[in-house]
């Protein structure tokens, strides 16, 4: 199953597994993250993809009753090190959520807030600088330009998504989880959000977690298949949708289940 | 079946409602104990007959603590069962008070000396022996006093500087407020006597004028207002060596071990001292008896006469050792004589108007009969309902229960209207006789359930298949609600109503403007004619200001410590550590007031003057830092609670969105939960405001009484609810602008705490208009 | 792995500073440190209350009771002959305890002395005679041994509350009192018992006879007429305003009216109680009635509050299913909201009720603060309250009174604790996330 030599490899999970209580969520999961490339992780409700994301950058700490086996690394560094600085994984592992969810705090500030906190600017006209840069980059700054000051939470589904993309961007992070981002958006805003995440991709890496198999096929390269929380199958997104190995993925990608 | 339950529901609901306006006119009924009201002073002494009176097979009466004035004004008010018996005074009867007694009808009125209580001046027994003189107090504690020929303000602020052979300790004298009886007993004892001597008193002519210069106490600082609860002025003491208290003779003999009385011109106060009169600072202490009462309550005359039989009041009596110093014994026995002449106990055992058997329990049988009724109407309809169909119930528009229910409520409503009603007028006819109660209540009962069966009859009549009962059920059932929810707005306005009369009657004497805007505030407006009037400033500013500074220093110990509390049980703590702490926090909230009172009084406010003292500082023993902080502790999971939620709210997502983007805990908690949380945390601190501003029992025991405008924690200040408290349950006089005061004062903070509220649930408003 | 040559902690970006994340992670420590210290603040203070409360109170659950031999008189008990039960509960009791006490000390003959040696047991001991005799008469003419209760100042003695060491000027027992008391204590003669009396009686102006009964009892009265009133219309006027009332003016001024309420100062109620229901209405004062019906409209907002956020919190997913399937408003709510509520409804009550038993203020104004000897058998009997019995005792110049205010805070303070421990109990039996 190792198809990418590690060294390729931005991120690195082995023999993941992952407890809620007594309720095992994730059986031995081996998967490797490609630098600067999107990997989909796709499968029915309640496979453990989102677990699995949210294990790449430890959001899972959060949860009370939650724990991690196994390892994961990030450039050869294991992640769940005690040693390790949570703070500064996710400096360099950002996430985007299912649903938008902007401070309640004006645009600026929402895109502010992760290098405020990092003190990534020392003047004012950097962080401005900074702030024009990520809202651009996540294509949102020409609607919004002129309203900085406003809340976050006066834009529309789509443009709060992309809103949230820019202040994970802000931060300049190398890798991007994304948690279905598009589930609460409408086509239009969704296949926005797509675009974005294709031009994403020149510097960033990046992990999606979609149930839509149209949109795993259009913007991912790399795609996992997940199925009770174990990982099915694995490899590059073409071979995943037009021969895929199990039939387990033949069936969830037909269809036939799910 | 959900019907059944709903009908079950509906019916414990209305008989709920039967059952109050049954115990209503019960509880007005016929009395077979005494009620004995007035004075504090007394109030030992008469709860000791009482008792031992109950013992005697008559049932013990009861006993209230209302101030000599408030019992004399409770006992004026009117003749018959609803009014006391007994007033106890710690000072004669005033010609006013009599008078109004006669206008209510209260023409006979038996006047009874019980005995005398000393006033005493005590200290710490840890602080040395000071022998006082009258001389040396008047001095001391009046207003003005005269220097080198004229009347000057009390220049003395250490007593050795009055008299060099007393210490030179500053002069500190706690008190009983104005609204006491124990205070105008001091002013007239030795205020009056002492200043007499004095050439530029006796000077004056007018005396009017000249008794307002004996008897004004100083007002800054020296003389300190120390509220009705001797007890804690015992133990204020008791922890203050260098003070004074001015106290009655009981509270000195119970607390020899804490507390020394000086020695008065000479003479020591103590039992025989006081008897044979050579202790002068004594009053008499007196009992006042409706003499009319004899044929409505039993044992009138016979629990005067154990009042005054050997055994209680007598100089060996058991009052005696309850702190009175009893009469001597020829004294005692002429008065003993004269009461019994007046009050014969014979046979005449009052046997009151007994309501019969039968006017007792005809509410009741009415209350049932209807409910009875009622649920026969249930059947009724539910019966008629599915023959109508017969029983094809598919037919009917509602289920068979609803018309049951329909019929029910259709004999039950005006039954219980015509009941209330009824009742209601009975309460206020004039039923003298016990048959006269028979016959109206037996009118009464008839007409509830006729009014009930034509009722039942009606909706009865209107069952049929295509009848929509659930629909009119719900319509009642609406309406129902509809007035539930308009009775908050009712109590709204008996409070607004019951505060704006009386408060218009005190501005109608003293202009809203000063009320408002007046930087005085010095309740001692004459009551009477006879007392003599202080300065009578109704300044509410430094009122207001006191609660200010008492509520901004509790706000300053529970924001920090609440919103602490709440952040870290909500997101740092373990499940199981919450689980623990949180209700513990929460019982402070339960713990109730009084005990908090006692708590700010007997342990903070000693350790915050003892800690003053021992830096250098000079505290007040009723320091608004002392009642501030004990009221912070109890506002702290107001906060906590309030917050908690609030931030419970914050959707997990937004934390999420800052722990993702590298935050770190307090950071998010910080910069973000906090921040979305901020306006449902100001309208909880709005909210614990307006309750700290109301709080009563922990300013009452542990503030002052004084009205300091300032700003310094250390010294004692006053609030709103402290003032109200006094100027309601002392000496009272309910045409004076001073107890008319107490409503103008509850309307402003009924007021202050309104507009809190608006802001607060606009501000909240705002927020999820904003957000959401 | 390949790439293990970078150090263990190895997760840096270099382009942010060192320096500057151990200054957030230092401000993590001193944050968490302020939430330990607040909590452990709130607790200790908790703790300190407690503490001084049970410290001065505990001593209260317990009495000094005397060995007396009682020579049980036919001529006092029986004079006329008769032994039916009227003759024997009415005869002078006390006055067999006080020959007892003579015969005990047969030196002590000045009038002063022999008031001093009565005043050793309480005036309450006879009562322990009597219900011994009256259990059976058949003891009459006997001498027998009887535990009586001791008065307050032997027991406060006894307890170590007066000092022996002060000279006697200063203390309310004489030298001769507590040389008695020695003697007493040398023959076996005293004992510490149960103080069952303090459970069991009303007021008393003795303390070893005051109990806190009548208060208790007062105090279920009282919020037994508050729940009654309460519960349901504060209910039903929180399913009007939450389920049906049209979002208009007059509901948006009943609602801010209602948490206006719910934040008046507690005495203005009791200014509107003593307004009109004994001024208007011309109900009794003293009553438990009246007392519950100012504390039930104290309580109401506070009800309400709960109620709506209880409905309110019932998804309305479960409101559309049920109309889905053609129930009527009122039967949405009665079927499905108000049970799903109830927990929270329950909660909400149980605070609001715990905080109406503590308090004192209103019924300072509606003349509850009465002494009341005889314990209450309905809402329209004069009685008082806990915590208004807390403050009258407080009041009492009587030394012993002091750890009986103590012991009846500790009653309150159980009666508050159980009442909370309930609302949490309901509130993690039913506890529903959605």
């Amino acid at each position: 199953m190792n198809a990418i030599s590690p060294t390729l490899a931005k991120m690195h999970g082995r023999k993941v597994t992952v407890h809620y209580g007594s309720k095992q969520a994730l059986f031995d999961v081996d998967l490797d993250v490609p630098e600067r490339m999107v990997t989909a992780l796709i499968g029915p409700s309640g496979c453990g993809k989102s677990t699995f994301l949210r294990c790449l950058n430890r959001m899972n700490d959060v949860i009370d009753g939650c724990k991690v086996g196994g390892e994961i690394t990030l450039d050869g560094q294991d992640i769940y090190d005690t040693k390790l600085d949570v703070v500064m994984l996710r400096a360099r592992i950002g996430m985007v959520f299912q649903k938008p969810n902007p401070f309640p705090k004006s645009i600026y500030d929402n895109v502010a807030y992760g290098p405020r906190i990092h003190g990534m600017a020392s003047t004012k006209g950097e962080l401005d600088e900074i702030v024009r840069a990520s809202l651009e980059k996540a294509g949102l700054w020409k609607e919004v330009k002129e309203r900085l000051d406003q809340p976050g939470t006066g834009l529309s589904g789509g443009q709060q998504q992309r809103l949230c993309i820019a202040r994970a961007i802000a931060v300049s992070p190398e890798v991007i989880l994304m948690d279905e981002p598009c589930s609460a958006l409408d086509p239009i805003a969704t296949a926005k959000i797509e675009e974005l995440i294709d031009e994403l991709r020149e510097n960033f890496t990046i992990v999606i977690v979609t149930h839509s198999m149209q949109q795993a096929a259009r913007v991912s390269q790399k795609t996992a298949f997940f199925h009770l929380g174990q990982l099915i199958e694995w490899g590059d997104t073409e071979q995943i949708f037009t021969s895929p190995k199990d039939e387990r993925t033949q069936g969830y990608i037909t269809g036939r289940f799910g | 079946m959900p019907r059944q339950r709903g009908f079950l529901g509906i019916s414990t609901l209305l008989g709920l409602g039967l059952l109050f306006a049954n115990l209503l006119p019960s509880a007005a009924a016929a009395r077979d104990q005494l009620h004995i009201v007035g004075s504090s002073t007394v109030y030992p002494f008469a709860t000791a007959v009482a008792e031992h009176f109950g013992q005697m097979g008559f049932k013990a009466p009861v006993v209230e603590s209302t101030g000599t004035g408030g019992g004399l004004k409770l006992f004026c008010s009117g003749v018959g069962e609803g009014f006391p018996d007994i007033a106890n005074a710690s000072r004669p009867i005033k010609e006013g008070e009599v008078a109004d007694c006669q206008k209510n009808g209260v023409s006979d009125i038996v006047e009874v000396e019980i005995g005398y209580d000393g006033i005493v001046l005590a200290s710490a027994s840890s602080a040395p022996a000071r022998a006082l003189t009258v001389r040396a107090l008047y001095l001391a504690l009046a207003k003005e006093v005269p220097v080198n020929g004229v009347l000057l303000a009390n220049p003395y602020q250490f007593w050795s500087e009055i008299d060099p052979s007393l210490p030179a300790q500053k002069i500190e004298v706690l008190g009983p407020p104005p609204t006491s009886g124990t205070r105008d007993a001091f002013l007239e004892l030795v205020m009056e006597k002492a200043c007499h001597v004095f050439p530029e008193i006796t000077a004056i002519t007018d005396d009017k004028t000249r008794k307002a210069k004996c008897q004004t106490l100083r007002e800054d600082g020296a003389y300190i207002d120390a509220g009705e609860n001797d007890n804690l002025i015992v133990q204020k003491l008791a922890g203050n060596p260098d003070a004074f208290g001015v106290l009655g003779y009981s509270f000195l003999a119970d607390n020899r071990d804490k507390l020394q009385g000086s020695v008065m011109d000479g003479v020591a106060p103590s039992e025989d001292n006081i008897i044979n009169g050579s202790y002068e600072v004594a009053r008499k202490l007196y009992l006042y008896v409706k003499k009319q009462h004899r044929a409505i309550v039993p044992g009138l005359a016979e629990f005067v006469a154990e009042f005054m039989s050997e055994k209680a009041s007598g100089p060996q009596g058991y009052l005696a050792d309850k702190g009175m110093v009893p009469m001597p014994e020829t004294e005692h026995a002429t008065v003993k004589a004269a009461v019994l002449a007046a009050l014969p106990v014979a046979s005449t055992l009052g046997a009151g108007i007994d309501l019969g058997a039968t006017s007792a329990l005809l509410p009741w049988i009415a209350a049932g009969l209807l409910l009875l009724l009622s649920s026969v109407g249930f059947q009724l309809g539910r019966r008629r309902a599915f023959a109508s169909v017969r029983g094809a119930t598919r037919q009917l528009h509602s289920l068979p229960g609803y018309h049951g229910i329909f019929v029910g409520l259709g004999a039950f409503l005006p039954g219980a209207v015509a009941l209330v009603l009824g009742a209601v007028a009975a309460h206020y006819l004039p039923g003298d006789s016990r048959t006269g109660h028979d016959v109206i209540w037996a009118a009464i009962a008839a007409s509830t359930l006729g009014v009930a069966a034509l009722g039942l009859a009606w909706a009865q009549r209107h069952v049929s298949a295509n009848f929509r009962a659930r629909n009119a059920v719900e319509r009642a059932t609406m309406v129902l609600l509809i007035v539930c929810s308009l009775l908050s707005i009712l109590t709204t306005v008996g409070i607004v109503l019951s505060l704006v009369f009386e408060a218009m009657r005190f501005f109608a004497q003293v202009s809203v403007f000063e009320f408002l805007f007046g930087l005085q505030w010095s309740p001692q407006m004459a009551i009477r004619a006879d007392q003599v009037g202080q300065s009578g400033a109704f300044g509410a500013v430094p009122v207001f200001a006191g609660t200010l500074l008492i509520t901004v220093i509790a706000m300053v110990v529970a924001v920090p410590v609440g919103l602490m509390s709440a952040i870290y049980l909500s997101d740092y703590a373990s499940r199981a550590t919450r689980a623990w702490a949180k209700p513990l926090i929460e019982i402070l909230a339960g713990i109730p007031t009084v005990v908090y009172g006692f708590f700010a009084a007997l342990t903070v406010a000693p350790l915050i003057r003892g800690f003053g003292a021992s830096i250098g500082l000079d505290v007040a023993s009723e320091s608004a830092l002392a009642a501030g902080l004990v009221m912070g502790v109890m506002i702290i999971p107001f906060i906590s609670s309030l917050s908690d939620d609030v931030m419970n709210a914050v959707p997990q997502a937004m934390r999420d969105g800052a722990y993702a983007l590298g935050a770190t805990k307090s950071e998010t908690i910080r910069q973000v939960v906090v921040p979305a949380a901020l306006p449902g945390i100001m309208g909880g601190v709005l909210l614990a405001v307006s309750r700290a501003i109301g709080e009563t029992m922990i300013v009452v025991m542990a503030a002052g009484l004084t009205a300091n405008l300032t700003a310094n924690p250390l010294e004692a200040v006053t609030t709103v609810t402290v003032q109200i408290v006094t100027l309601l349950v002392g000496d009272q006089e309910f045409d004076s602008p001073k107890t008319l005061a107490a409503f103008a004062l509850g309307l402003l903070l009924f007021i202050i705490t309104l507009i809190l509220n608006i802001v607060a649930l606009r501000i909240v408003k705002k927020y999820r208009e904003q957000y959401e | 792995m390949s790439e293990m040559a970078q150090p263990a902690t190895g997760i840096k970006r270099p382009d942010l500073s060192q320096k500057r994340i151990r200054g957030r992670y230092a401000a993590e420590r001193r944050f968490k440190l302020y939430g330990q210290l607040a909590v452990g603040l709130a607790i200790a203070m908790l703790a300190v209350l407690l503490i001084s409360v049970c410290s001065k109170g505990y001593s209260a659950f317990y009495r000094t009771e005397i060995a007396l031999d009682v020579m049980l008189d036919p001529a006092v008990i029986t004079p006329d002959g008769k032994s039916d039960a009227e003759t024997l509960g009415a005869a002078d009791y006390q006055g067999l305890i006080k020959e007892a006490l003579k015969t005990a000390f047969p030196d002590v003959t000045s009038r002063g002395d022999r008031k001093n040696l009565y005043n050793l047991v309480s005036n309450g001991a006879g009562n322990t005679v009597r219900q011994a005799v009256l259990a059976n008469p058949s003891l009459i003419g006997s001498t027998q041994r009887f535990w009586v209760v001791a008065a307050d100042d032997m027991d406060m003695l006894a307890k170590g509350f007066i000092k022996r060491d002060l000279p006697e000027g200063e203390r309310v027992v004489s030298d001769t009192q507590i040389a008695w008391y020695d003697k007493l204590d040398e023959s076996g003669q005293l004992r510490t018992a149960f103080n069952a009396v303090f459970f069991s009686a009303g007021d008393s102006r003795e303390p070893e006879q005051a109990g806190i009964l009548g208060a208790l009892m007062g105090s279920i009265f009282t919020m037994l007429v508050t729940v009654l009133l309460a519960l349901p219309l504060g209910v039903m006027s929180a399913i009007y305003l939450e389920e049906f009332a049209p979002k208009n003016r007059i509901t948006e001024i009943i609602e801010v009216n209602i948490n206006n309420l719910a934040a008046v100062p507690s005495i203005v109620f009791g200014l509107l109680g003593l307004a009109v229901l004994l001024g208007v209405f011309g109900l009794p004062r003293s009553a438990p009635l009246v007392g519950g019906m100012v504390l039930a409209l104290m309580t109401l907002p506070t009800i309400i509050i709960a109620t709506r956020a209880a409905l309110k919190a019932v998804p309305p997913s479960i409101r559309e299913a049920a109309y889905g399937i053609g129930a009527s408003p009122l039967q949405v709510v009665s079927h499905h909201v108000l049970p799903l509520a109830t927990p929270g409804i329950m909660t909400g009550a149980i605070i609001g009720l715990a905080r109406a038993l503590g308090e004192s203020a209103p019924l300072l104004m509606i003349g509850m603060v009465a002494f009341i000897v005889d314990v209450p058998h309905g809402p329209t009997d004069p009685a008082t309250v806990l915590p208004v019995q807390i403050y009258l005792w407080a009041d009492s110049p009587e030394r012993a009174f002091i750890e009986k205010t103590s012991a009846g805070i500790m009653v309150l303070l159980a009666f508050l604790i159980s009442m909370n421990a309930i609302a949490i109990f309901v509130r993690r039996k039913f506890e529903r996330r959605w």
